[in-house]
């Protein structure tokens, strides 16, 4: 399961536009990566508990979270999460990212365990 | 060649904002004494008497010094024109630089004045205060790069009004009706309904004017607002999206995403409150008080997000399943939550 989450990651920071991104394992334990100074690790880290909170309360309301996004004035977050906990993330540039390739990349995303 | 009069009889508001205050006063005399009961004039020798005038009077045009203390011209100049987008701001300054005249127009001023030309003789000036403050006697008009359309739409249809929105672009051109608060329908020149609703909410620039209601030659749309505006919005961010990718060629093994398929969708449930979590309207909701809870900490969420610059300003949240989709809007006065489900 690591390694499919850390060869995941890999692509991901490939991904032209992508600033960070992150992996959440139903043991709730968080695995990420920094692509740009602008956002380090510890950053995404934070992001990603804040935005766990978010798929939970909307889990809690029985909105289904199979794909969520977030917009900002500068960076959207994408992100797939299951119940459970398990949740991948991509923080992208909104406007050098393609979303083709985001949604390649979430759709490869290591979600269950193999 | 004469001034041109004002169209309407009722002396029309200026305010001069100039930390000079000789030449405020002398520049108002001349107001007062040049066409008597032409003018109301206030002045305010700095931002924040100006702000304060703002709120308390229906001010027709002001005239703004570009160099200022702790608030310049062309600050003030901006937040004017995101607060009062209609007033027509003429720019008023000894400092005449070709910087300075792009900047000012560029923020939205009618007209931008070298007050060493002009100063000796106010009366060179007139004519052309008086023609920008001659605004039109009905409806109004503003600029797309000033007050975004949806915003229009959104102060129209919050306050339940019935008025004809005629929007013109460079590119395109169309009405939109909105009658007791609901859009019903749009027009271009080679669509009609929500296409052409769609199509003018993409402008990224261009003019409106807000007409006298008008009934329309039919009626094609009858989504309610709130979701129109969220799904012109997602649109105008997919186009974007889209216009943005160099796709580089898959690998053999690698799945191909779905393709985006447009699916027509039906309103489930609408919760709008305002940022104090009063419950504003509502269409349908499972439970009213949870959807409030929702936006509330959705919005503590995007609230601790925006100390991050790169995540400041969160304008939307989509959640999406085959099942349905959930938008929720974070605005300063306002949360929205609208949940869809594909039509059958």
């Amino acid at each position: 399961m690591s390694a499919a989450i850390q060869s995941w990651l890999e692509q991901a920071a490939a991904c032209r536009g992508l600033l960070a991104c992150g992996f959440r394992k139903a043991d709730r334990s968080l695995t990420v990566k920094s692509c740009s100074a602008a956002f380090p690790a510890a950053q995404m880290e934070q992001t990603m508990r804040k935005l766990f909170e978010a798929v939970y309360a909307l889990q809690q309301n029985q909105i289904p979270t199979d794909r969520v996004r977030w917009h900002f004035e500068t960076a959207q977050l994408h992100c797939v999460a299951r119940p459970g906990g398990v949740m991948a993330v991509l923080l992208v540039n909104k406007e050098t990212a393609g979303a083709a390739e985001i949604e390649r990349l979430l759709a490869k995303a290591p979600l269950t365990p193999t | 060649m004469d001034t041109i009069h004002l169209k309407a009889n009722r002396a029309k508001r200026i305010l001069i904002v100039d930390d000079d205050t000789a030449f405020t006063g002398i520049f108002k005399e001349f107001l007062l004494a040049h066409r008597p009961g032409t003018w109301i004039v206030h002045t305010a020798d700095h931002y924040a008497p100006a702000l304060t005038c703002l709120k308390e009077n229906a001010i027709d045009l002001i005239v703004l010094d570009l160099n200022m203390p702790v608030m310049d011209g062309l600050q003030l100049l901006s937040l004017i024109k995101r607060t009062h987008p209609a007033i027509p701001v003429v720019m008023f300054t000894g400092l005449a630089t070709a910087e300075n005249r792009a900047a000012s127009l560029k923020a939205g001023a009618a007209l931008f004045l070298d007050k060493t030309e002009v100063a000796g003789d106010l009366k060179k000036i007139y004519a052309a205060l008086e023609s920008i403050a001659a605004t039109p006697t009905e409806g109004f008009r503003g600029m797309l790069r000033q007050v975004g359309l949806p915003d229009v739409l959104q102060m129209e249809c919050l306050n339940r009004k019935s008025t004809l929105l005629e929007v013109t672009a460079s590119s395109d051109a169309g009405r939109i009706y909105i009658e007791d608060g609901s859009i019903i329908h749009a027009e271009t020149h080679t669509q009609s309904g929500e296409p052409a609703l769609f199509q003018l909410l993409a402008l990224s620039g261009g003019e409106f004017q807000i007409k006298p209601f008008t009934p329309p030659p039919r009626h094609t749309i009858d989504g309610h607002w709130e979701s129109l505006l969220m799904e012109s919005a997602r649109l105008r961010d997919e186009a974007f999206a889209t216009t943005q990718i160099t796709k580089p060629a898959p690998a053999a093994s690698e799945p191909e995403p779905p393709p985006e398929v447009s699916v027509a969708r039906k309103v489930e449930e609408i919760v709008l409150c305002s940022a104090t979590g009063e419950l504003l309207y509502e269409w349908q909701p499972k439970n009213v008080d949870r959807r409030i809870q929702l936006l509330d900490l959705i919005s503590n969420i995007a609230l601790s997000f925006a100390k991050t610059p790169l995540l400041a300003r969160g304008e939307r949240l989509e959640v999406e399943a085959p099942e349905s989709r959930v938008v929720l809007l974070i605005q300063p006065d306002r949360r929205i939550f609208v949940q869809s489900v594909p039509k059958p």
